[in-house]
């Protein structure tokens, strides 16, 4: 029996992100109408492009505009998913996909690489930046797991404070880059704030092979995750494999979130407003959780890149900007929420 | 497999958290069919057995054989269609409704690509009833009791239809009525349909009225084990606990405990 909500939500969501994907397509310095876009698209597909339409445009919708947009709408949707991931292993709704560090390894990952080319390392940035970043992220999950492996079962608590522990020595190790990096230390700056300028499609390649299984993957496992928010005990009497399925799901998750991570820089707030916005509306239940979580995140973070690219003077990092947009309206929406819980 | 290899038999059970030793040497045998209570002072070791038998934990020398087979031979999902667990705390931090979660209880009955069918919702509906949490099955549990959650924790391991339900001070947190209720679900369910109920309680006239056997623990082993006729006794008591205590019994044979507070 398939709920019928399922059968609303999805359909609808896909039909606002290709909307969105398409009018986004349109807006920046030159502007295409969405007809125009839709031909553009069906050129690619073979049938013969109007000679309407300037010989320039299929270059910038398809070298300059989609791939930047492809790649903020996996990003997006995969921290939305790693986000719903997180929350419901570490039993906790205000975990994130960084939760365990893995932002700050790839972060000093990325600073590492940074800095070593600016030492004078003779390599291509556009790949060892995110190959370090990666690595940084990967490398972080181990020592995180190793810490608070002791205990076999990896609690939640000791995962979290794990976490925050190496997050505060990489926090350093950062800091401690920048320093060294003295005059140049904007590189740095500018990689941790995140952007999506000058994504190719071989980073939309790189997110697909990455995000969408990671994701399917999360999605057969819905019951499990349902559970598993009831502790351990509660879960292994339900006869889940409760150790065995949490570091599965952990692995999956953050490997999907360094890949984001080290195509993107960091976005905070995807991976923790997402999820939370859908569980108030649709309730708890995973299996419509993953999916609508994974189809919101891409919406929201193609509006938001679209606004830094299209709207604003200067590009500002979307970082930056989905903190600043993101957050006041998480406040407002929970502070609403707590006012009614405890109306009732 | 015989029918005299049915239930649980643990053999020369030793767990130890470091160096304190918290079941030591325990040996026991409990068949199919029947309603044990399990008590004994706090730190007994009551909650590490229950833990012990339905192989949350596995102990370090000794071995717990379910139904005649090694408890590590069980997949996780193939013990859980046959032995279900409440434990005394659980988290609840998303706002599932009551009928989601007590639908949770099915899980090892759904295979992994299926949706629950038919007989999956009369089961829930069955255990919510038995309850007695109707008229709660569309809220959601944040908004419920601590002894409403209880209930639903319950309906979750009834739902489950396992032949073996264990229960870890299930009635801590409920009204008298409420676990009366539930006890008398349990005597009935081991009565009628040859379940076997392990309950941990602290609460000795429950025990007393509701258990057939009970298991007395003490400082990490067995100090009685019988039926409940012959084990409550008032030098008993006085030796868990150091409670003076006057003991009655009904004319069917029930045994009532009052305490003498002085």
């Amino acid at each position: 029996m398939i709920k019928p909500s399922l059968l609303i939500w999805i359909p609808s969501l896909v039909a606002v992100l290709v909307i969105t994907i398409i009018l986004a397509a349109g807006l920046g310095y030159i502007s295409i109408s969405a007809g125009e876009i839709c031909q553009i698209l069906l050129s690619q597909l073979g049938l013969t492009l109007p000679e309407t339409i300037d010989q320039s445009y299929p270059f910038v919708i398809m070298d300059v505009r989609l791939p930047r947009i492809l790649s903020a709408v996996l990003v997006g949707g995969g921290l939305a998913v790693s986000g719903c991931v997180f929350q419901s292993i570490l039993q906790n709704p205000l975990a994130d996909p960084y939760t365990l560090g893995i932002s700050s390894g790839a972060a000093f990952g990325a600073s590492l690489a940074i800095i070593l080319l600016i030492f004078g390392l003779v390599l291509p940035a556009a790949l060892i930046i995110p190959l370090f970043a990666f690595a940084g992220a990967v490398a972080t999950l181990y020592v995180v797991f190793t810490l608070s492996s002791p205990s076999a079962r990896l609690s939640s608590n000791s995962l979290i404070l794990s976490g925050i522990i190496v997050s505060a020595i990489l926090s350093a190790g950062i800091s401690f880059i920048k320093f060294l990096a003295d005059e140049q230390v904007n590189a740095i700056i500018f990689w941790l704030m995140g952007s999506f300028i000058g994504k190719t499609w071989s980073d939309v390649l790189l997110l697909i092979i990455m995000t969408i299984p990671c994701t399917l993957l999360i999605l057969v496992h819905h019951r499990e995750l349902d559970i598993m928010t009831f502790g351990e005990r509660a879960s292994d009497s339900l006869g889940i494999d409760t150790a065995a399925v949490r570091k599965r799901l952990l692995v999956i998750a953050s490997l999907s979130t360094a890949v984001c991570v080290s195509v993107s820089g960091i976005i905070g707030f995807v991976g923790l407003i997402v999820p939370h916005l859908m569980r108030m509306i649709l309730g708890p239940g995973n299996r419509l959780l993953i999916p609508c979580s994974f189809l919101f995140g891409c919406i929201m973070l193609l509006c938001a890149d679209t606004i830094t690219r299209v709207f604003l003077p200067t590009e500002l990092p979307i970082g930056v900007l989905t903190a600043l947009i993101g957050g006041p309206i998480f406040c407002y929406i929970f502070r609403k929420n707590q006012l009614e819980r405890w109306r009732a | 497999m015989t029918e005299n290899t049915k239930g649980l038999r643990a053999e020369k059970i030793h767990f130890s958290y470091g160096d304190i030793a918290c079941l030591d040497d325990l040996s026991v045998e409990l068949k199919a069919g029947r309603f044990y209570g399990l008590i004994g002072p706090n730190g007994s070791g009551k909650s590490t057995f229950l833990d012990i038998i339905s192989g949350f934990i596995s102990p370090q020398k000794g071995i717990v054989y379910c139904n005649g087979v090694k408890l590590q031979h069980y997949l996780p999902a193939e013990l859980a269609l046959i032995l279900t667990t409440v434990p005394q705390s659980f988290y609840l931090n998303f706002d599932y409704t009551v009928h989601d979660v007590v639908m949770m209880g099915r899980h090892p009955h759904i295979p992994r690509f299926a949706s629950p069918k038919e007989k999956d919702f009369t089961c829930v509906e069955e255990a919510i009833e038995l309850l007695g949490i109707s008229h709660l099955a569309t809220r959601r549990v944040m908004q419920l009791s601590g002894g409403e959650k209880q209930r639903v924790m319950v309906a979750r391991a009834l739902a489950q239809d396992t032949e073996m339900i264990l229960l870890d001070e299930v009635t801590s947190n409920l009204d008298i009525n409420h676990s009366i209720s539930i006890m008398k679900t349990m005597l009935r369910l081991v009565k009628n349909e040859g379940r076997t109920v392990i309950a941990a309680l602290h609460d000795l006239n429950m025990a007393a009225a509701f258990c057939e056997d009970l298991i007395v623990l003490e400082q990490g082993n067995i100090k009685q084990f019988g039926p409940v006729c012959e084990v409550i006794s008032e030098g008993l008591i006085s030796q868990l606990y150091g409670v003076d205590t006057h003991l009655t019994r009904d004319p069917d044979g029930k045994r009532h405990i009052q305490f003498i507070y002085r």
